[in-house]
């Protein structure tokens, strides 16, 4: 392991929170969309975290000794959240059902907030991470400097 | 001969320090980048209370040994203490099974930054120190 | 007991015992080997910290700190070696200014 290898880390996990913020602000500004090329209203999508393991995800590393921490964070898919459809009563709307009921998307704009707000804080914290390992790695340039 | 100017106790016991707290340090990483990870668990590195139980001597139990094939228990020298990465399992979850709180992890990271510095700046000054004794010992 | 913190220049002190051979030719071949040790070990210090360096360029190191503590100890042996050699030629050039 390079000794810049926390670096590597606290970068996996800024790109990681960056995607999230994407896939956040996509689902805010579509908040109102009951048109979408599949059909249907936008669906909420979601990003799925995964740690990454410090040998990699083959199974031939699965027995290798943990000792090392890991290796950050990895945005393994964005998928849709299956939760149902808001209905709202709107007769006049062009895209209502037969009942009047029109499907909006499945966004709740106060939950989406807070989690930008958890989003902004792990990349602040990340960035935070990368400048102390800048700080320790000049603090050991430190030791042969007269 | 030269080995003996540099690797004395404090020498050694910074070198160790400085170890440790690289190692902590990419722990910590790992832990801020997974902070939203479903299912996953806080690491911490410990070092500190084992190095001062065999620092001060005071090994708990210590298995006699008569032969060179017997096993040692406990009776390690200093220098073999090395840091160990333990998952921390027990505290809070949230719902999605992670615990790692971003307060905590902050504030270790601030101390561990600090701790690396410090031991690294000591280190530096042991080394001026015997320099200084090489270059103006002899000198009257 | 609590580990014993020994001064660095006593342990090397201690290990320059005055021999008890009585001949001259045994003692000066002593010394010459002692001399030829410590510029070995010096030797191998230096090798050591250019090993770390080339190591820390290819991305092989694990912490920046082993690049830099090797490269100060070659340093400090490579001081002290040049104070002795320093110390021994003016004693040398002492005596021979000696006059009988």
């Amino acid at each position: 392991m390079n000794f810049f290898s926390a670096i590597d880390t606290s970068a996996t996990g800024l790109t990681a929170e960056r995607l999230r913020m994407d896939v956040i602000s996509n689902n805010i500004a579509n908040v109102n969309t009951t048109r979408t090329e599949a059909g249907g209203p936008f669906r909420r999508q979601l990003c799925i975290f995964q740690a990454r393991k410090p040998h990699g995800n083959w199974p031939h590393t699965e027995r290798k000794n943990y000792s090392e921490p890991g290796k950050g964070v990895r945005v393994t898919a964005i998928m849709e959240d299956m939760a149902p459809f808001k209905l709202i009563y709107d007769p006049n709307h062009p895209d209502c059902d037969k009942d009047g009921y029109v499907r909006m998307p499945n966004i709740n704009v106060v939950h989406e907030m807070v989690d930008m707000i958890t989003a902004t804080r792990a990349y602040e914290a990340n960035v935070t991470c990368i400048n102390s390992a800048k700080d320790i790695i000049n603090s050991a340039l430190g030791i042969g400097r007269r | 001969m030269f080995c003996q100017l540099t690797e004395t106790s404090t020498f050694n016991l910074l070198y160790k320090g400085l170890d440790v707290a690289a190692k902590r340090h990419q722990v910590i990483s790992n832990n801020i980048s997974n902070v939203n990870t479903p299912k996953f668990k806080r690491q911490i590195v410990t070092f500190e209370d084992q190095m001062a139980k065999v620092f001060d001597g005071k090994v708990d139990l210590v298995g006699k040994r008569t032969e060179d094939r017997h096993i040692p228990i406990e009776e390690i020298s200093y220098l073999d203490v090395k840091p160990t990465t333990i998952t921390d399992r027990i505290h809070v979850m949230r719902n999605d099974k992670n615990n790692i709180d971003i307060d905590v992890e902050m504030s270790d990271l601030a101390k561990n930054t600090m701790q690396y510095q410090i031991q690294a700046t000591r280190l530096a000054a042991m080394f001026e120190g015997v320099n200084d004794v090489i270059t103006r010992g002899g000198r009257v | 007991m609590r580990v014993v913190e020994s001064n660095p220049f006593s342990s090397i002190l201690r290990n320059a015992q005055p021999q008890q051979k009585t001949n001259a030719q045994e003692l000066w071949q002593g010394f010459a080997d002692r001399l030829q040790g410590a510029i070995d070990e010096v030797d191998c210090l230096e090798k050591h910290s250019q090993k770390m360096t080339q190591d820390a360029v290819l991305g092989r190191v694990e912490n920046l700190h082993d690049v830099m503590i090797a490269a100060e100890k070659a340093r400090t042996a490579m001081n002290l070696t040049l104070e002795v050699r320093a110390k021994a030629i003016e004693s040398y050039k002492e005596i021979m200014r000696m006059q009988f």
